[in-house]
């Protein structure tokens, strides 16, 4: 993770330097940090862990696996700060942080956790599955139809996942997650819509009871 | 506009992020076309039950978790533990010994304690993989062991194994070149 973190650092700079670090609200907080404050380091733990632990939530399909692989992207964060100069925005950094740090995770126990949990969710909600509604207000109302959309996602290759999540459910703009992934925008538009595209075909498919299956 | 170029831009056309031409050739082109008429909707739909995914909450304790292993040393920039630990690997199942390495137990030695290194007292710690035959359970005794120095890099290790130990972690494992054994005296504080 430690070169990954690197990178990361290194590539931020280069992609969003006329990003102005003095309209980052983070800044005070990361000078304090850097300073060796370790309380100011807790508040921007803090101040991010909501949405760190919901992309790699998304990401990974598991509340066990979030919760470990957020203390790890932190963990990382905090070891190489030291690299974080302030040219972007802190929580592009730490975004681009917990993206690798989900894509990173073995796949294999990945999987076969979002699996049992996927089946655990639908099990929970007595797997009687009604046919794709079409009235958003409906679908996003009950767990089933989440369990379903998050099985959805599952089955997405790994870039159409993280671009998609980005854009719907984290509500990054184009701009941001191009900086986060280092992908021109036209890369991540395509991905978002070619994500979208598959998801409504998952959940097509899940509706008639077909396995959505896990991608790595 | 084609079926196929509209089917391209359905997203677009959601996000309101095509110019006005584009925006009215599909528009044209849905009120003709069943199909993107119907997969528009449908992706409009998809998109309404992303967008009202609930966030899911981190553990309360989340924030205290990280701190906690922070102050207790796990994100230290450079250290041996940092260099050590990120050699481990998944299990290794081949018999160690027939590989023709140095099959070894590694102790990771806890922080109460000072390693001395008897023939060369400047090596750097981070330097040293500490081998001891056996560590049973609580702190690691004082005495001599035995240790082969490798240089630091995962270029030097071929797999390593690892297991928790409430006072060091076990390391079995083989370096790809030999390595150099020295003598080194483990003193518990």
């Amino acid at each position: 993770m430690s070169c990954d973190v690197a990178q990361a650092a290194a590539a931020t700079h280069a992609a969003t330097a006329s990003d102005p670090a003095a309209i980052d609200p983070d800044a005070e907080l990361v000078l304090r940090w850097q300073e060796g404050d370790l309380g100011a380091f807790e508040a921007l733990v803090r101040r991010h862990e909501r949405r760190v632990f919901s992309l790699v939530f998304r990401m990974l399909g598991s509340r066990e696996e979030a919760e470990d692989v957020t203390q790890e992207a932190f963990l990382a964060l905090h070891r190489h700060g030291h690299r974080f100069r302030g040219e972007a925005r802190f929580s592009t950094f730490v975004y681009r942080v917990a993206a690798n740090a989900a894509l990173n995770r073995r796949r294999s126990l990945g999987r076969r956790r979002a699996r049992e949990e996927a089946l655990s969710y639908r099990q929970d909600a007595g797997d009687d599955l009604p046919s794709a509604p079409r009235d958003p207000e409906d679908a996003a109302s009950g767990g089933e139809i989440q369990a379903r959309v998050q099985a959805a996602l599952l089955g997405l290759p790994k870039d159409l996942r993280m671009a998609v999540v980005l854009y719907d459910i984290e509500g990054q703009s184009y701009g941001e997650i191009s900086r986060v992934l280092r992908i021109p925008e036209g890369t991540v538009k395509s991905r978002i819509h070619r994500a979208r595209v598959a998801l409504r075909d998952r959940l097509r498919a899940l509706a008639h009871g077909e396995s959505g299956g896990v991608e790595p | 506009m084609n079926h196929q170029r509209a089917q391209g831009l359905l997203s677009a056309h959601l996000e309101r992020d095509l110019g006005d031409a584009a925006r009215a050739a599909v528009e044209v082109h849905a009120a003709e076309c069943a199909v993107c008429s119907a997969d528009l909707e449908e992706l409009r739909d998809t998109v309404a039950l992303l967008r009202r995914l609930p966030a899911p909450e981190p553990p309360t304790y989340l924030a205290g978790r990280v701190m906690a292993r922070i102050r207790d040393g796990e994100a230290n920039p450079t250290g041996w533990r940092e260099w050590l630990g990120s050699l481990a690997r998944p299990a290794v199942a081949a018999p160690l010994a027939a590989l023709g390495a140095a099959a070894v137990v590694l102790a990771f030695a806890t922080p109460e304690g000072d390693l001395r290194v008897a023939d060369k007292p400047s090596l750097p710690m981070q330097d040293l993989a500490l081998v001891q035959q056996q560590v049973g359970p609580g702190p690691m005794p004082s005495g001599r062991l035995v240790a082969f120095v490798v240089p630091p890099g995962p270029q030097t290790v071929g797999r390593l194994r690892g297991a928790g130990h409430p006072h060091s972690q076990l390391f079995a494992g083989h370096f790809d070149r030999p390595a150099e054994a020295v003598a080194v005296s483990w003193q518990a504080r």
